[in-house]
């Protein structure tokens, strides 16, 4: 599809600002005339580009371009290299992950960040990106667009265009506007994917010849009240590309494979994928003891597919808490705070308790690695590895070197609203539950402060009531 | 992201202690076996120094050499024969770091359980920094006190055969600064007047003439309700005063920031009207349970906000204030004093600084650790605070303290006449703000002091 691009838009991608979700189909009836004008608007439109012949010849794109966000946060600059097999690579300094390198060579995608690590690009996500950078990729609308129709010319800002609803083959009707006196493709609209959502529109400016070819030196992508703008400093067509950009460092892939048995290795460990896949519901009691204070209470969790969860506990001279996710609300209710909805990184930190399998989708949540090597964990070898995902550290986890376990968890956790603590957990007494083999210990240990959870019962697949997991306002 | 952090544990992590203690009675004596002694004692005076070396939120002491402090101690451990000289010691160790919330509390004189509450018995009188004297400030109706004659307004001139002068030295010596320790003297007052029920203190007195007297008096059971202890923080005496006028006039005061009162204020508080004004007394109030403070400030607003945030050797924590429904939204004034510690001045200085109230009085005690309490091998309590605590505007408390905004002195005479010029001051400003017009302070007259409801 026309994927809402920029051209070389492969970090848009990772950060998941690029995303087209199917929708029911919508056709758009066309008659064969209103078809061929619309062939004709684009034939039109690629011949501007360069035509055919050229676009055709082109073996290789080298470019240089910045985003901006928001108008004051800092630019993210791009360089972008890539032939016409598909093989690319990209090095940028994305806001907040900072420098990051991205290839592939044919055979391995990969990309890699000085502080996230070193990580292989999932399949879906490589093909996605090979899709939106396919130099082909205006010779092919008529093949991703098979429903084309004219409609009526419209006039923005004082200017003529023509205007073609083009239905993709994921069933959504975008609206291609084309500059009436130059034929260029300056504006497209894509539908919002529900009631509740806003429109995507791109919008295409300042083309600029290159050669024989012409680019749309500047874009803007609007949804709602979000803004990117991508600027091309340089664009430089069929330039030599050495290969061997493309290849990811020998070093790296070799780690990446320690990695990923290791990751194998404890999705073993644990009890592979189907014993946690056949739970529905799982409710957990334990009792938290906070041993720096003396301070002891009962926790119960219950979870249900696929990501509902409430949290209760029950504090001698404290009172009650709860905070839980219905599907929609993350909430928090308490004797001292009163009810409060969460959010942000609270909401997130909840939300990724809630999932059953949680314990079985590291190598999906955590795309990029770095293996520190072999440590001691409570006088057993372990695997020390840093995971990350691109919006950042998620910690040290250890695993050990012989049964597979993570025995340690070092991280910077979040404890609620602008508050984290760094902090060690430390994995034990693990046992088969269902098949699962689940910590019944959970220590964790920061230096002010230590706390023991340990589990009294796990219960799953028994029955529960989606009411439970609703905000509680009067609790 | 994966975190694996159970909302129970961060839940648990909450649940510090913000609230000045003070060692000034003398426990009876619990033997511990003569052969265990020296294990116990060497044990115990790890047990201090390590929490402090692994917990001290400033990696750096603040420029103690904490090191050298275990040795400079440890060669004086063997000195310490029993119990007592053991506080003292480990005590004057913990002074060098010049913070408050690191104190020794004789297990002896903490309740945890209902048969316990004998432990601590009262005299039925609370007091006060006035005109730089230390005077009483309140005596409770029935209580000892009462009954033996003591009257606000009158200046303490010594407790238990030791001069104010003397106490005062100590504080210095303890290493409170010579400004400061004169703030902590009605603290250190009422904390020697706390001994097992039954126990005869005495106390001299200086009456408006100047006349000056000894009273003796027998610390008399606590005979309203008890906070529940959390985990090592014990039981402590509770006192809440909850009136509205018919003018919409309201007066909240609670003695001790703790959950066993927090359903009492958020009652009393859902009950107020739109066009009331609110008065918060934390005078005298010592500090509690932490996150208290937000979740009183959460029935004043209606936005979310913070009072501020503690920073921990490996971690921060915000007190964000979450609005709730039906929320008080008219003025509130907030009353402070010397006695006002911890957790007082948290909510005091968050709701300053976020124009939510105004603080009427006299400037705070400067005492706002964050704190945790871990029972030591001898059996003693050790209080030992764990984070730095600043304002959403980055103020330090510690130190420090709320400066009112508007300084009002409380005067012996006043106090001697059931007068109250801060709560005047108070109400005349929360009616100007009701009426939207500018009122007479004067004509509002000097309310007295509401009569006291205890919690049951």
């Amino acid at each position: 599809m026309m994927r809402f691009f920029f051209r070389g838009a492969a970090a848009l991608v990772f950060l998941g600002l690029v995303g087209c979700v199917s929708t029911p189909p919508n056709p758009v009836g066309a008659s064969s005339s209103e078809s061929r004008a619309a062939d004709a608007i684009i034939d039109r439109w690629i011949e501007g580009l360069g035509g055919e012949r050229a676009i055709r010849k082109l073996a290789s794109l080298e470019t240089r371009q910045s985003f901006q966000f928001d108008p004051g946060a800092r630019k993210m600059e791009i360089h972008m290299r890539k032939v016409a097999s598909g093989n690319y690579r990209f090095e940028g300094n994305l806001s907040g992950v900072g420098e990051l390198a991205e290839g592939f060579d044919g055979r391995t995608a990969w990309r890699e960040n000085p502080s996230l690590g070193f990580g292989l690009i999932p399949t879906q996500e490589l093909i996605n990106t090979l899709q939106t950078d396919d130099f082909l990729r205006p010779l092919k609308t008529r093949l991703m667009y098979p429903r084309r129709r004219k409609v009526a010319d419209e006039t923005l800002g004082g200017r003529s265009f023509q205007v073609l609803a083009m239905g993709g083959r994921d069933g959504v009707t975008e609206k291609w506007l084309f500059a009436a006196d130059t034929g260029r493709l300056m504006r497209v609209e894509r539908p919002p994917l529900n009631s509740a959502g806003t429109p995507i529109v791109m919008e295409y400016s300042d083309y600029r010849k290159v050669g024989e070819f012409a680019y749309a030196f500047g874009t803007e992508r609007t949804e709602g009240a979000n803004k990117i703008t991508m600027r091309y400093a340089s664009v430089r067509p069929n330039v030599p590309i050495d290969q061997k950009i493309f290849t990811p460092p020998a070093d790296r892939m070799r780690e990446a494979k320690e990695v990923e048995r290791i990751l194998a290795k404890h999705l073993d460990a644990i009890g592979g994928i189907e014993p946690l896949a056949r739970i529905s519901t799982r409710v957990i009691t334990a009792s938290v003891e906070v041993t720096t204070s003396g301070i002891k209470l009962h926790t119960t969790i219950t979870q249900k597919r696929p990501n509902l969860i409430v949290s209760e506990q029950d504090m001698p001279g404290m009172g009650r808490s709860s905070q839980g996710f219905d599907g929609r609300t993350g909430w928090s209710s308490s004797d001292m705070q009163g009810y409060r909805t969460l959010a942000d990184a609270e909401l997130q930190s909840l939300v990724s308790n809630s999932d059953v399998r949680v314990d079985a989708q590291l190598r999906e949540r955590c795309p990029m690695r770095t293996l520190l090597g072999e440590r001691d964990v409570n006088g057993r070898p372990a695997y020390a590895i840093k995971l990350a995902s691109l919006q950042g550290v998620a910690g040290t986890y250890f695993f050990d070197k012989e049964n597979g376990r993570l025995v340690r968890i070092e991280s910077v956790f979040n404890v609620g609203p602008q508050s984290n603590l760094r902090a060690a957990l430390d994995f034990s007494d693990f046992r088969n539950v269902e098949g699962v083999i689940m910590p019944f210990v959970t220590t964790m240990t920061n230096p002010a402060m230590r706390t023991v959870t340990t589990l009294e019962s796990v219960k799953v697949n028994v029955p529960v009531d989606d009411a439970i997991f609703r905000p509680r306002k009067d609790d | 992201m994966i975190h694996r952090f159970s909302p129970a544990a961060r839940w648990a992590l909450v649940l510090l202690v913000s609230i000045l203690t003070v060692r000034a009675t003398e426990p009876e004596k619990e033997k511990i076996p003569e052969a265990d002694w020296p294990d116990v004692r060497e044990r115990t005076f790890t047990e201090v120094w390590q929490t402090v070396n692994d917990t001290y939120c400033d990696p750096t002491f603040g420029g103690v050499d904490w090191a050298a402090m275990r040795v400079k101690y440890h060669a004086k451990l063997a000195d310490s024969t029993d119990k007592a000289k053991l506080r003292d010691l480990l005590q004057s160790m913990l002074n060098e770091l010049r913070r408050t919330h690191f104190a020794i509390l004789p297990r002896e004189a903490a309740v945890f359980t209902p048969a316990e509450r004998t432990r601590i018995g009262t005299v039925g009188a609370t007091f006060a920094r006035v005109e730089g004297q230390i005077v009483v400030a309140k005596v409770h109706p029935g209580s000892p006190a009462d009954l033996a004659g003591i009257t606000p307004g009158q200046v303490v001139l010594g407790v238990n055969g030791f001069t104010m002068a003397q106490l005062g030295s100590w504080l210095t010596q303890a290493g409170m600064s010579e400004s400061r320790s004169s703030f902590y003297l009605a603290n250190y007052v009422t904390g020697w007047l706390r001994r097992p029920v039954g126990t005869e203190v005495q106390l001299a007195l200086a009456d408006a003439a100047g006349g000056a007297k000894e009273v003796k008096l027998t610390c008399a059971p606590h005979d309203g309700a008890w906070s529940e202890p959390l985990g090592n923080f014990p039981s402590l005496p509770l006192e809440m005063t909850t009136t509205r006028a018919p003018d919409g006039l309201a007066y909240l005061s609670f003695n001790l920031f703790t959950p066993s009162l927090m359903k009492g204020v958020r009652t009393f508080l859902r009950s107020l009207q739109p066009g009331d004004g609110l008065v918060i007394d934390l005078r005298g109030n010592g500090g509690g349970v932490t996150v208290m403070a937000p979740g009183i400030s959460g029935w004043l607003t209606t936005k979310e906000f913070s009072l501020g945030g503690m920073s921990l050797r490996q971690g921060f924590m915000s007190f964000a204030v979450f609005p709730q429904e039906k929320a008080f939204t008219g003025p509130v004034a907030i009353l402070i004093d010397s006695g006002s510690a911890s957790t007082s001045e948290i909510l005091a200085a968050g709701l300053q600084e976020e124009g939510r109230a105004r603080i009427f009085g006299e400037r705070s005690a400067g005492a706002a650790l964050p704190s945790s309490f871990k029972t030591l091998p001898m059996g003693d309590l050790f209080q030992f605070a764990i984070a730095d605590m600043k304002t959403p505007k980055g103020k330090v408390l510690e130190g420090e303290g709320v400066a009112p905004d508007q300084d009002v002195q409380r005067t012996r005479a006043g106090l001697a006449a059931g007068e109250d010029p801060v709560l005047s001051a108070a109400n005349s400003w929360l009616d100007r703000e009701r009426h939207a017009a500018p009122a007479n302070a004067a004509g509002a007259g000097t309310p007295k002091i509401p009569a006291e409801s205890k919690p049951r």
